[in-house]
């Protein structure tokens, strides 16, 4: 070949948004035009387009307390849900004792949120970045935790602003006053108090609440005063703002419990699920379980939601949804605490085992992000760190 | 009615001929064609002659829209030399062929993944600038990258 020529910016942008972010890592030494090119937040939402794009995965985390078991691994979206062996996952909040493990919120551009779950509340949260193995432990809220209490997080992004925020509601006395809310913001470092709307005093979200982040905005399932009409709650992210989305008009009235939010692809999901196990039926213990899922075709527009999975097993509790992929298929914690993956085709493989019962499990899959976020706060993930900052919370 | 054939010259000034339907799909030969009928040879002052014998085969091809991704993916990796793939993407860049281009930079990406910083700069001829120091810090915050 001829005289090297310099290669035009296009072309090195594009291999290097196509790039694991170990090898980016590593090559911010490479030159300075690298260095500032990777670390600028344009670059970042690139890379996290395009190698997340070319390269589909989940995240499995799989906690068993009891048995004092947890590890976390990254799947292929293929037809096998095949694991990803050349992608280890150190997984550095390891249980230390069934009162001391963590929970995962929810994640957003590869950042994966958590807190702590010991019991009376969640005053402890750390964003951790797997794939550049970064960490950031926020201070203590404002409204720590007390024995009456609950807590509810959000976790997302703000594009407005380039930054990622945490989303904290303390309801104090079993849920009779209106929750205290506060916001953390990574930019600023600090949790600050925002305005909870007073005509909603009396919006519950049930303890054992999930959440979702999409379209620039966290997503609950809640309730009115008497458990009798349900909705979406929303907070947005960017403006900070509480605002409502109608559920479908089957869901409005199940129980709570009954009903998580969920993400579908891109899209605004609810699962229903509806499980019995040995409950007497005229003297014969009997089992069934009902999966319904609907998709807001169009976000925010209540008339777009679509039911697309309506499953009933007459004889059989199949066990808890975790996810449903693009292509149709369920992946569910069964009774005794196996992830197991339905594809649409009928056939089921098992990603983890459990130990007869799961009650004690914690379960967790997700789509996940190889992402560059975090890379300019925080610190490196060490094992022993988490723990310790926990023992001095506990 | 005959179909139109365009002619395009390499850097080195061979030409080649392509059916006019077939060229069009760089975005850089449809707006020629548009502007002023691109009646005479079209000048490509950065592509050489084995670069652009490889974009004409690209263009060339009789896929159906379904494989056509399959297609550039078995084309890029047909052509593993990494010198050979930026000059591809180079070429494909200038005429706009968005899809060649992709194809070929993730394939780069794919046999570049695993290089140490001295074949990284050697493979997409970038200049070090960075003194022993600065490349210490960096090496020091993420030991395990490396």
């Amino acid at each position: 070949m001829a005289a090297q020529l310099v290669l035009p910016d296009e072309i090195i942008v594009e291999i290097l948004s196509m790039l694991p972010a170990k090898s980016l890592l590593r090559w911010r030494s490479v030159s300075k035009y690298w260095l500032n090119l990777i670390s600028s937040t344009k670059f970042k939402l690139m890379h996290l387009r395009n190698f997340n794009q070319q390269n589909p995965r989940y995240s499995v985390r799989h906690l068993d307390y009891l048995a004092s078991e947890e590890w976390f691994s990254l799947h292929f979206d293929d037809e096998a849900f095949t694991l990803d062996r050349n992608s280890h996952v150190e997984f550095p909040f390891n249980i230390t004792s069934v009162i001391l493990c963590f929970r995962i919120i929810g994640c957003c551009n590869g950042v994966v949120c958590l807190c702590d779950e010991n019991g009376s509340g969640s005053d402890m949260v750390i964003l951790w970045n797997p794939s550049i193995r970064r960490k950031l432990t926020l201070p203590l809220p404002n409204f720590k935790s007390i024995k009456s209490s609950f807590v509810v997080l959000g976790f997302g992004y703000d594009k407005m602003s380039d930054d990622y925020k945490v989303v904290r509601l303390a309801y104090n006395d079993y849920g009779f006053t209106g929750p205290r809310v506060e916001v953390y913001a990574v930019k600023t470092g600090i949790w600050r108090k925002v305005m909870f709307p007073h005509g909603w005093r009396r919006f519950y979200i049930h303890y054992n609440w999930t959440q979702v982040f999409s379209n620039g905005c966290v997503h609950w399932i809640a309730s009115d005063s008497n458990w009798s009409h349900n909705s979406i709650m929303t907070f947005d992210i960017t403006t900070e703002l509480f605002g409502e989305i109608p559920l479908p008009v089957d869901l409005v009235k199940e129980h709570l419990t009954t009903i998580m939010v969920s993400l579908v692809g891109e899209s605004l999901a609810v699962t229903y699920y509806n499980g019995l196990i040995n409950c007497l039926v005229k003297g014969k213990k009997m089992a069934s379980s009902t999966y319904k899922i609907w998709v807001m075709k169009e976000y925010n527009n209540p008339t777009s939601w679509t039911l697309i999975y309506n499953m009933h097993f007459p004889d059989a509790d199949m066990g808890k949804p975790l996810k449903l992929r693009n292509k149709g298929d369920m992946i569910m914690e069964s009774r005794d605490g196996n992830i197991i993956v339905y594809n649409c085709s009928g056939y089921a493989s098992c990603i983890c085992s459990g130990h007869e019962s799961g009650w004690h499990c914690r379960n967790y899959v997700d789509k996940y992000e190889e992402s560059l976020a975090l890379l300019d706060v925080g610190h490196s993930v060490s094992d022993e760190e988490a723990m310790k900052a926990l023992m001095m919370i506990g | 009615m005959s179909k139109k054939t365009l002619t395009l010259m390499s850097k080195d000034k061979q030409l080649f001929n392509i059916e006019e339907h077939l060229a069009v799909q760089s975005v850089t030969i449809r707006n020629m064609v548009k502007e002023d009928g691109a009646s005479s040879v079209i000048p490509l002052p950065r592509v050489d002659s084995e670069t652009l014998a490889l974009v004409i085969e690209y263009l060339n091809r009789q896929q159906a829209p379904e494989e056509d991704e399959d297609y550039v993916k078995k084309f890029v990796d047909e052509r593993g030399e990494i010198p050979t793939l930026l000059e591809l993407a180079q070429a494909a860049l200038d005429l706009d062929i968005k899809k060649l281009m992709d194809a070929a930079c993730m394939k780069v990406a794919d046999l570049i993944k695993d290089f140490t910083l001295e074949e990284v700069r050697e493979a997409l001829r970038i200049e070090n600038d960075r003194t022993p120091e600065e490349e210490k810090a960096i090496r020091d915050e993420f030991q395990w990258a490396f």
